[in-house]
């Protein structure tokens, strides 16, 4: 099968069988609910732009399996052209959808199990890596959307998992049989999860013998049996049921996060990946979490449009000659173009892999990310402070259209005369929306915890940085003399 | 035709090829990457950075733009050789 376009995945999604329960009650049409909707336009875009000579230098990529065109989404990485590539991919669509796209968790999946399965097959003679070659053509071929998930609820933070009171607690093994293994778990905050084909699953923290239980990797198709997933809500996310689009902000994207159950799922050997190897599963969770820090150069896209919105409402305000505006919006850029340098460095300072995937340099995905856990929050600080109090107190787009005080708004929300009301109402909408609406779930709060809370890299980079060496260096600078 | 990626472009390149297209009206015709009869190959970035790949081109000239100063300064330089064919 060839790459699908847009239309093709939605219609792809409408074969799916998924049990989705959103505000209590089951969603029987999820593609079409109002709410979930500009999340699958969003996914629905890294197949769009896929078609387009203008990107499908970056979108897409040649498999090494077939030597087939794929979508980049669904390509181990070959060469450090395809990490650089990959960070370029993620500030296209950022930019594109101004949203999460949700679909790189999946591809930094399949890139670590390339990686780990290899190992553990090197180490113990297992098969692995056949195994996941297999499934990696078949997600191909099929150019699937994988949800990769490896946030387990992890109860008591303070206790291991097989120490925790409920076992549950993170997903493990229930039950051993000839063809297959039985799973019982859930994964918290997963985006995307109900846009994707399959889902692949993930231990999500380092283990020890004791744990070998929960030591655990495999892929499903998301409308497994046994499988359920329960919507997330979004600030604003009721917006998307009023008629009128301008108070949305976004008129077409966004993001979704589930809480995924699995109830006693089957598993079949062949989607297995790891199985109670527990010694691999801190480089599985550091492999994947490097790939996914670099992964947030989305976050440097979605940062274009924000600029983009503050300049235009410094324009439409009539302030956008005063030098403190021109200062401030240097500053937006300057602190997103810095985040584009760590995504592009980490992975232009990438190396190979035994198994022969390309691998990022994990200290500066790590610098990367935390950069990202703050220069987000300070552009939108900036945002809101060049956009004005108006941005929180505008009334709706009801009252815009309504024919006893709509007058009132167009005549007093005006800004500059040459200006249309309704045009400065919706690019401060926009704000809104990225800021502190259902697309700050995205650009802030999944900035600061996505692919690890800030603690996580700062432990990475503590771990990777060689403070020996620069203490060396100064001593020899200054003279400091040491027996060794 | 070759596009860049396009990940973060300093200027509309598909208006860019429009207006090449507008301007040089017959004068050119757009083939496919694998045709025999290619000419040159016009590789469209979108900054100077110019990542594109184009190795599998390696015997047919190449024809690049990385502003839209340049579609314009393309469109009068194939227009001044078309002139001085005909005379």
């Amino acid at each position: 099968m060839a790459m699908m376009n847009a239309s093709q995945y939605e219609e792809s999604l409408r074969k799916l069988n998924l049990v989705v329960y959103m505000f209590g009650k089951r969603v029987e049409d999820v593609v079409d609910n109002p709410i979930i909707r500009p999340s699958m336009n969003a996914v629905a875009a890294t197949y769009e732009l896929a078609h387009k000579p203008e990107h499908e230098d970056i979108m897409t990529a040649t498999s090494h399996l077939t030597g087939k065109k794929v979508n980049r989404f669904c390509h181990i990485h070959q060469s450090i052209d395809d990490l650089v590539k990959k960070s370029k991919m993620g500030r296209l669509l950022g930019a594109h959808t101004a949203c999460c796209f949700q679909r790189c968790v999946g591809m930094d999946s399949l890139n670590a199990l390339s990686m780990v399965s290899f190992d553990i097959d090197a180490k113990y003679g297992t098969e692995y890596n056949k195994r996941f070659l297999k499934y990696l053509e078949y997600v191909q071929e099929n150019d699937l959307t994988c949800d990769g998930a490896m946030t387990d609820p992890k109860g008591d933070r303070g206790l291991a998992p097989h120490q925790q009171a409920d076992p549950d607690m993170f997903m493990h093994v229930v039950e051993e049989r000839a063809d297959g293994i039985v799973v019982r778990g859930a994964k918290a905050h997963q985006t995307g999860a109900v846009n994707s084909h399959e889902i692949i699953i993930m231990p999500t923290i380092s283990m020890r013998e004791e744990d070998k239980d929960y030591a655990i990797s495999f892929a499903l198709p998301s409308d497994a049996e046994g499988i359920t997933y329960i919507m997330g809500r979004q600030s604003c996310d009721t917006r998307k049921l009023e008629d009128g689009i301008i108070d949305r902000g976004n008129q077409f994207y966004g993001g979704h996060e589930a809480l995924v159950v699995f109830e006693n799922v089957f598993v079949p050997w062949e989607r297995v990946f790891m199985y109670k190897e527990y010694e691999f599963a801190g480089q599985l969770v550091e492999q994947f979490a490097a790939y996914h820090r670099q992964s947030y150069a989305c976050k440097v896209g979605v940062g274009d449009v924000l600029i983009g919105a503050t300049q235009t409402i410094a324009e439409y305000n009539g302030v956008s000659k005063a030098s403190h505006i021109k200062d401030k919006i240097i500053e937006m850029n300057q602190l997103n173009e810095t985040l584009y340098c760590g995504s592009i460095a980490c992975a232009s300072q990438g190396h190979k892999e035994a198994s022969g995937t390309y691998f990022v340099n994990t200290l500066l995905a790590n610098v990367h990310k935390q950069n990202v856990t703050r220069f987000p929050y300070e552009i939108s600080r900036l945002a809101q402070d060049i956009a004005g109090g108006l941005m929180v107190t505008l009334p709706s787009e009801a009252d815009f259209r309504s024919p006893e005080v709509g007058k009132w708004m167009e005549k007093y929300y005006k800004g500059k005369a040459d200006v249309p009301t309704e045009n400065r109402m919706r690019i401060l909408r926009l704000i809104e929306n990225i800021t502190l609406g259902t697309a700050a779930v995205g650009y802030l709060t999944e900035s600061m915890h996505g692919a690890g809370s800030p603690q996580a890299q700062r432990i990475m980079i503590s771990r990777r940085v060689n403070l020996k060496e620069k203490q060396r260096l100064a001593k020899k600078i200054c003279g400091i003399k040491e027996k060794v | 035709m070759k596009y860049c990626g396009g990940c973060n472009p300093l200027y509309d390149r598909v208006a860019a090829v429009k207006y090449i297209e507008k301007a040089l009206g017959n004068l050119i015709e757009f083939a496919n990457p694998e045709d025999d009869k290619i000419d040159f190959i016009l590789a469209v970035y979108g900054c100077e950075v110019a990542c594109t790949d184009l190795s599998q081109f390696k015997e047919i000239t190449i024809k690049a733009i990385n502003s839209a100063e340049d579609a314009k300064r393309l469109v009068n330089e194939i227009k001044k050789d078309e002139k001085a064919t005909k005379v």
